[in-house]
């Protein structure tokens, strides 16, 4: 195969195991581990395709650009540490021809615990993660990171990406304080907010969530997930109201 | 008479500094320091009138008399890592005639920031000057106090401050580890639904923004009363998993 798996992870030791595994047909595995505490290094180093690499993080985009570059191939398979290839998508890989002025894009299935999440805006994502790194680059976006797209093609392939990115309650809970103060902290000074604000944008993101994208119909999970990205939105802005008056 | 101060901790973390530094005119002060992983023993090392002594959790009570026991004077005020006295109640304690069978209550103010939250969180009047060879801590493994059968309480007049939050992610982290220990004690015990769950949390939030006016403490009061509501949702939804795991177990 000519394409490198490449993962940047910091504390994945509960689930990178499940996605090493998923990766064992690949003869170029980069895990770009950040400072993790938990193990995670001994388990990447069971697996002789992986290429343990330790380094800072600074931002996604940067980091993932520069665990890219450890990469053998020129093709780079953005994989997360709780995310798992599936069959047709391993067997796109080792069959296709890539073209090289092209950005392919992954399908994803959502997981909490072992139920498959079909509703809450989590069905079908379609992500960009396999790219020719002699074309393109991550930009150096801190959160929200992507695939620069200029002037190239962007197609789907085949298969799935399994994400196994919440395995309990606390899963959630932790990502409500990562994702708001990394979003608080990559828009402080630029983006105005106000409890108003942070108030009604968490409201109206749970009414998304459970109401709008069906969330309901996804059992007690779906009202986790809503309820979830409610606290989410609220602490972001009310995070970054409170930087924006310390800096005042 | 002389008063020892003593305080258990664990991670005391930035805000201990500030509670130490209150407490350079007492000259015992014992820190009963129980499994810490940040660096409480370094901060406590730079005090001179700090005894750092190592020691077990064994629940809130019994950990408090544990500690206590470690101080030079049998007067004894219990303080917590996030306290911090001013200099007029450090005087108040200091002139105090201190009599047997008397526990002397404080009225404690709750900080965030630099900011009283008056509302969310009401100040309240605790005991916590007593003589241990009069009185202790209940056995209890939460909400311990003071025992006050058969002494007489005497009020202070001055209060002192509390820090309970530092950050607005410990809002956050204290919401997972609360619902986790609500759910762990209560699984199997007590039922639970997603409905409950929902209700529950809105609940917490109408009681803490509207009830108790949170709305008067400014966006504080909207945090507290938000995290409220999160805490509430994520204990019952938490217990509701746990018990449904439990029953899958059993069958």
């Amino acid at each position: 195969m000519n394409v490198s798996a490449v993962m940047i992870v910091k504390n994945g030791a509960r689930t990178i195991q499940r996605s090493l595994e998923s990766l064992k047909q690949f003869d170029d595995v980069i895990v770009y581990d950040n400072g993790s505490t938990d193990g995670t290094q001994a388990i990447a180093a069971q697996y002789p395709n992986v290429r343990l690499i330790e380094g800072e993080f600074d931002g996604f985009g940067p980091t993932k650009n520069r665990a890219a570059s450890y990469a053998v191939h020129d093709w780079v398979l953005i994989i997360d540490s709780d995310e798992v290839v599936d069959e047709e998508l391993l067997l796109a890989l080792q069959s296709e021809s890539l073209d090289p002025e092209t950005i392919y894009i992954v399908n994803f299935l959502a997981y909490y615990k072992e139920i498959l999440i079909r509703y809450c805006g989590w069905n079908n994502q379609k992500i960009r993660r396999l790219y020719n790194k002699t074309v393109t680059r991550f930009n150096d976006n801190f959160v929200h990171e992507n695939i620069i797209d200029e002037g190239m093609k962007k197609l789907p392939i085949a298969g799935n990406m399994k994400h196994y990115s919440y395995m309990s309650i606390t899963d959630f809970i932790i990502k409500v304080d990562r994702y708001s103060t990394l979003f608080a902290t990559d828009n402080v000074g630029r983006i105005k907010s106000s409890p108003t604000k942070a108030f009604f944008n968490a409201l109206y993101s749970f009414f998304r969530t459970y109401i709008l994208k069906r969330g309901f119909l996804d059992g007690y999970a779906g009202l986790v997930i809503s309820f979830s990205h409610m606290a989410t939105n609220f602490y972001k802005y009310i995070k970054l109201y409170d930087m924006n008056k310390q800096i005042k | 008479m002389s008063i020892s101060v003593v305080i258990i901790v664990k991670n005391g973390g930035s805000i201990l500094h500030r509670c130490l530094e209150s407490l350079r005119t007492f000259d015992d002060v014992v820190l009963y320091n129980n499994g810490s992983t940040d660096d409480t023993a370094l901060i406590a090392a730079s005090y001179l009138n700090v005894r750092l002594v190592e020691g077990e959790f064994i629940g809130f009570g019994p950990t408090k008399n544990t500690a206590a026991e470690y101080a030079k004077y049998d007067w004894i005020l219990s303080l917590d890592a996030d306290e911090v006295l001013e200099s007029a109640i450090v005087q108040e304690i200091k002139g105090l005639a201190l009599e047997a069978k008397t526990v002397y209550t404080l009225l404690r103010k709750n900080f965030y920031k630099s900011t009283e939250i008056a509302h969310c969180w009401g100040a309240d009047e605790i005991v916590r000057i007593y003589n241990r060879t009069t009185t202790r801590y209940s056995d209890k493994a939460v909400h311990e106090h003071i025992l006050t059968n058969g002494v007489s309480i005497q009020k202070l007049s001055h209060s002192f401050s509390h820090y309970p939050y530092q950050s607005i992610s410990e809002f956050i982290l204290k919401a997972d580890r609360y619902s986790t220990l609500f759910a762990e004690d209560n699984v199997g015990k007590k039922s639970s639904s997603p409905i409950k769950a929902f209700f529950s949390g809105h609940y917490s939030f109408f009681r803490t923004y509207i009830l108790r006016r949170g709305f008067l403490d400014g966006y504080m009061g909207l945090i507290i009363a938000f995290s409220h509501m999160v805490t509430n949702f994520y204990k019952y939804i938490k217990l509701y998993e746990m018990n449904m795991a439990q029953k899958k177990k059993m069958l």
